[in-house]
């Protein structure tokens, strides 16, 4: 089936694109919302910019449709950006990293039936114990690139999720309840390098910040090398 | 043991990630060995177990609209849980008709009298399910209603054999439902 993967430079929606890839499909075309408002609920996250590079590293076309991220209104948005791709792509389907987000899933859900397209979320409700793990097993390099809830602060910004990464994140799982994988919104990440890449993502400069509990990750400057 | 009946297109496997596995720890949370089976093997397994969950699948997905779930049951008539396409399988095949109706997202869900007085739906008066379907099924005289949106039946309860049926999908933030019918299956 050619699918088009609703990007956001997070770990999920891409670990959701190769699972796609590994059960048979073919990724016609990333699908990349960028929003210019910080809060928006679906679509915001840190270095969305970036995905262009992603996209180049797997050497799959990239459709970028711009949102003001209003609530709802940037549904409409992500409509007009799937049925876009339907059509440029011969798309039959979308697959998005959803895990347990009702909003978010349900939302896309509606967009495609209304399409005639299937609709796929690979992660849903999975075991993120697991799922951390199996991106860190199949070669995933995953950045944080961004944290939004104690006791995270500055020092997660940057790092890798490797198996140290998942030995702290049980941690804080355990004392506090954050979510292993994020997604409670306690932190959002950057894929360097999936498995279906045929370059990685070098970051040659970036900035951090942190405030009021919240932080980001910021890439200056990033290109590509040879896998 | 409990068997879990996988009714997802069997050329898109990547569905059991998103339909199948989430039911199937479920279970296994609730300490019971469990095994999933595709429809051409559920005969000669139905009978080990001591109840047999059917789940759900995509939206887009119609291939359960052309199999036959009551005769491979061969007789059998322990607990049964049909999930959206599951209670479309058991309503359709025992003398109801499948029609279009679309439920996406969280809806609200009101218990019945009769569903109060049920095991499965008990100390249960109204909540929110997430629903992910375009057809429901009609229930013959042989089936109750315990549950039902402003649309359509969302619970129901066979009259003579322990046989639900869910429309909505309890493995999203319901999961008391399968916990309950897995204990169910315990005391049958």
């Amino acid at each position: 089936m050619k699918i088009g993967a609703l990007i956001s430079g997070g770990k999920d929606s891409l670990y959701a694109a190769w699972r796609m890839i590994q059960t048979g499909h073919e990724i016609a075309c990333f699908i990349t919302i960028q929003s210019r408002n910080p809060e928006s609920y679906m679509f915001h996250t840190p270095n969305i910019g970036l995905t262009r590079l992603q996209a180049e590293a797997a050497g799959i076309p990239l459709l970028i449709q711009d949102t003001d991220g209003l609530e709802e209104k940037e549904l409409d948005d992500l409509a007009v950006a799937i049925v876009r791709a339907a059509r440029i792509y011969g798309l039959e389907g979308v697959v998005t990293g959803a895990i347990q987000s009702v909003y978010q899933a349900s939302r896309i859900e509606r967009i495609c039936h209304k399409e005639n397209l299937w609709c796929f979320s690979p992660l849903w409700l999975c075991d993120q114990d697991q799922y951390l793990n199996t991106l860190v097993s199949d070669g995933f390099e995953v950045i944080i690139a961004g944290v939004f809830a104690e006791p995270l602060d500055e020092t997660w910004l940057g790092t890798r999720i490797d198996l140290p990464f998942i030995k702290r994140i049980h941690h804080l799982n355990t004392r506090y309840h954050v979510s292993l994988a994020g997604e409670g919104g306690e932190y959002e990440s950057f894929v360097c390098f999936a498995p279906f890449f045929t370059k990685r993502i070098t970051i040659r400069d970036a900035r951090t910040w942190f405030e009021h509990g919240s932080g980001g990750y910021v890439i200056t400057r990033a290109g590509l090398d040879d896998a | 043991m409990i068997i879990i009946l996988d009714v997802t297109h069997p050329e898109i496997t990547v569905l059991y990630d998103e339909f199948v596995a989430p039911v199937e720890r479920i279970v296994q949370a609730c300490g019971q060995p469990v095994r999933v089976v595709r429809i051409d093997t559920l005969k000669a397994a139905v009978h080990l177990c001591t109840g047999l969950i059917i789940c759900g699948t995509a939206l887009a997905d119609s291939w359960y609209r052309t199999q036959n779930l009551v005769p491979q049951l061969g007789g059998w008539t322990g607990p049964v849980l049909g999930i959206c396409a599951g209670m479309q399988m058991l309503l359709s095949e025992t003398g109801g008709t499948v029609m279009p109706v679309t439920e996406i997202g969280m809806i609200p869900i009101q218990v019945t009298e009769i569903g109060a007085g049920d095991i499965l739906m008990q100390g249960r008066d109204e909540f929110a399910a997430y629903a992910l379907h375009q057809y429901t099924a009609t229930r013959s005289p042989l089936w109750t209603s315990l549950a039902t949106s402003t649309l359509t039946d969302q619970v129901v309860r066979h009259c003579l054999y322990p046989w639900y049926g869910v429309l909505f999908h309890p493995e999203v933030r319901n999961e008391w439902l399968i916990e309950r019918f897995v204990a169910m299956t315990r005391s049958v």
